[in-house]
């Protein structure tokens, strides 16, 4: 089986890196890096959002969660998605609009605050490092399980292609990987799924128990198989989703606010199409694959349902498949965050961006190499939760409401954050306190939400010069502005 | 048509409005407040369907004990979120024409 999973595994990264590195013989400038020359067609990026978004938690997290604890769990891969149809409604052409480049180029631009930029690139930094952190433990997973290698070198080996991916052609780069590999993954997670299902007909779905029930939660509410510890999941992975700082990058890739617009649209499509692989996968690891962690059930299956040299080239696409996953997601969040925080302490430039985005990487490493594999799903709906709380406040506000402050902004973030990092930190100390706390959005984001329109409302002083400028720009489309002042990417904008 | 003399044109005459950074005094400036209104009544309907269905379909599903109706449900929804993605887009689209 060995060989055949290090032939899988060798093969994505090889054909990740050529991919990546092709990019920069066409274009190689700053806005390449940054943006992707905000060039990106809608299908192409929908797929690439797509690739990075079904990341080592939809491939292989939540099916095991689906093994594990029931249908309960079936519902969690529907709220991911329907984070989207929200950013698409809310959020996706106006900040396309606005110019900016991340979450914090938006703080600054919208509150008019280097402060506030300051303190949400802390956030983004967090969120990422959650995300990165996921991976390389859901990469050190299946190294050590298929082939008995060590862990580190499944973290080395995504680290290094992600790096090398990154450093080529920053977003451009990416973005070209991200998109290829989207259908290797689509194809594999799918095909070896039918397969295996092929082989045992409809049975299993009638061992599947259908009821929520009382339950222990995991990190951030993962795997509560209650109503309300469901329901609070999906209200995070909802909200969650505006804030994410490698899904919001890909917003400023496109031409405007109607190619944004499309994009999501295309994304919405393609996760549709691989929203079969959780309960497919769920339900054949719940029958055959007894006694394993919900990251190693999908890994397992196919060996188990078919042994012989069959099951072991069905686990090396399976490998492939999730290497795929692996780094799509990592290069993503490494070029989104690397982004932010090179921007935050230096002038935008090839060199700082490349310096930050290796920093990054090496903190991501040093804290994979502190922690303990978990659940996949665990980590990631704890960065969904404190996306939820902190950044989408800020967007919806930001962008729909003209009383914001910066001063209001700084407060909800602080509580809302606060509270979620508190809420969580209680939970893994053993204070119970029930689902809806376990699961901190639903009390962290109206929290935040109250805080930030209260604190506004009593800091009127704070109100930026020039707001009504900024309603027009978010939300009068381009060819409705005129000529003098059509601005898909603004005159003052430093990347492109 | 004038038959007036021709000049060399040196330099660039500056664009209309350029001081503001937005529409000069010869475009016409659209209602902005009316745009927002009508971009966040259409927004919020979306977001209303997308909230009653997420919290909506799980509780609903605790009244149906078919294992097939949970998986199918929990797929179906998918291309609920598809609809309303397209139908939000051709909406925006429209009130932006």
């Amino acid at each position: 089986m060995s060989v055949a999973v290090l032939t899988g595994i060798a093969f994505v990264l090889v054909l990740g890196v050529t991919v990546g590195a092709a990019r920069p013989r066409r274009s190689s400038g700053v806005s390449d890096f940054y943006v992707a020359s905000r060039a990106v067609p809608p299908w192409w990026n929908g797929a690439a959002i797509t690739s990075e978004y079904t990341s080592a938690a939809a491939c292989l997290g939540t099916a095991g969660l689906i093994a594990m604890h029931g249908s309960p769990m079936l519902w969690y891969p529907a709220g991911a998605a329907a984070g989207f149809v929200v950013v698409l409604a809310l959020v996706v052409a106006p900040l396309r609009r606005s110019g900016t480049y991340t979450l914090p180029d938006f703080a600054e631009w919208r509150l008019r605050s280097v402060r506030l930029r300051r303190f949400t690139t802390c956030f983004v930094l967090v969120i990422g490092l959650v995300f990165l952190v996921a991976q390389l433990h859901a990469a050190g997973v299946v190294v050590r399980l298929l082939t008995g290698l060590p862990p580190w070198l499944g973290w080395a080996a995504v680290a290094v292609a992600a790096l090398g991916v990154a450093f080529a052609g920053g977003l451009g780069s990416v973005t070209s990987v991200q998109a290829s590999q989207f259908w290797l993954k689509l194809a594999v997670f799918v095909g070896v799924g039918v397969a295996c299902w092929w082989t045992v007909g409809t049975r299993p779905v009638a061992l599947l128990e259908v009821a929520y029930r009382a339950g222990s939660a995991g990190l951030a509410g993962a795997g509560d198989p209650s109503l309300a510890g469901v329901l609070a999941v999906l209200l995070a992975s909802a909200l969650g989703t505006m804030g994410l700082p490698h899904v919001i990058v890909r917003v400023y890739t496109d031409r405007d606010g109607r190619g944004a617009r499309r994009s999501i649209v295309a994304t919405q499509v393609l996760l549709a199409a691989f929203c079969v692989v959780p309960p497919l996968y769920g339900v054949l690891g719940r029958v055959h694959v007894r006694g394993a962690a919900a990251d190693e059930i999908v890994l397992l299956l196919p060996a188990r349902m078919l042994p012989g040299v069959l099951g072991d080239v069905l686990t090396g696409l399976l490998a492939a498949g999730a290497f795929a996953a692996f780094l799509a997601t990592t290069a993503g969040v490494l070029v989104a965050v690397g982004g932010a925080v090179s921007a935050c302490v230096s002038r935008a430039g090839v060199r700082p961006f490349r310096t930050a985005v290796a920093g990054v990487l090496v903190a991501a490493l040093v804290l994979t190499a502190v922690t303990i594999p978990g659940v996949s799903v665990a980590l990631v709906l704890l960065g969904f939760s404190l996306s939820a709380a902190t950044f989408c406040p800020l967007l919806v506000l930001g962008i729909w409401w003209r009383r914001l402050t910066d001063v209001g902004v700084a407060a909800g973030f602080a509580l809302g954050g606060g509270v979620t990092g508190a809420l969580v930190l209680a939970e893994q100390a053993g204070v119970k306190m029930g689902a809806l706390t376990s699961c901190p959005a639903p009390v962290a984001v109206p929290l935040s939400f109250a805080v930030m329109v209260v604190t506004s409302l009593v800091t009127p002083g704070r109100l930026p010069r020039g707001v009504g400028r900024m309603m027009v720009r978010m939300h009068v489309p381009e060819h409705r502005v005129g000529p003098s002042a059509y601005r898909s990417s603004r005159r003052d904008d430093r990347w492109s | 048509m004038s038959a007036g003399r021709r000049v060399v044109v040196r330099r660039r005459p500056p664009a209309l409005g350029r001081s503001s950074g937005l529409s000069g005094p010869r475009e016409r400036l659209p209602d902005v407040p009316a745009i927002v209104g009508l971009q966040l009544r259409r927004a919020l309907r979306t977001v209303a369907a997308v909230a009653g269905l997420l919290l909506g379909l799980p509780v609903l599903a605790a009244w149906v004990p078919e294992p097939w109706a949970w998986v199918a449900l929990s797929v179906a929804v998918h291309g609920a979120w598809v609809c309303l993605a397209v139908l939000q887009l051709r909406c925006a689209e429209r009130l932006e024409r």
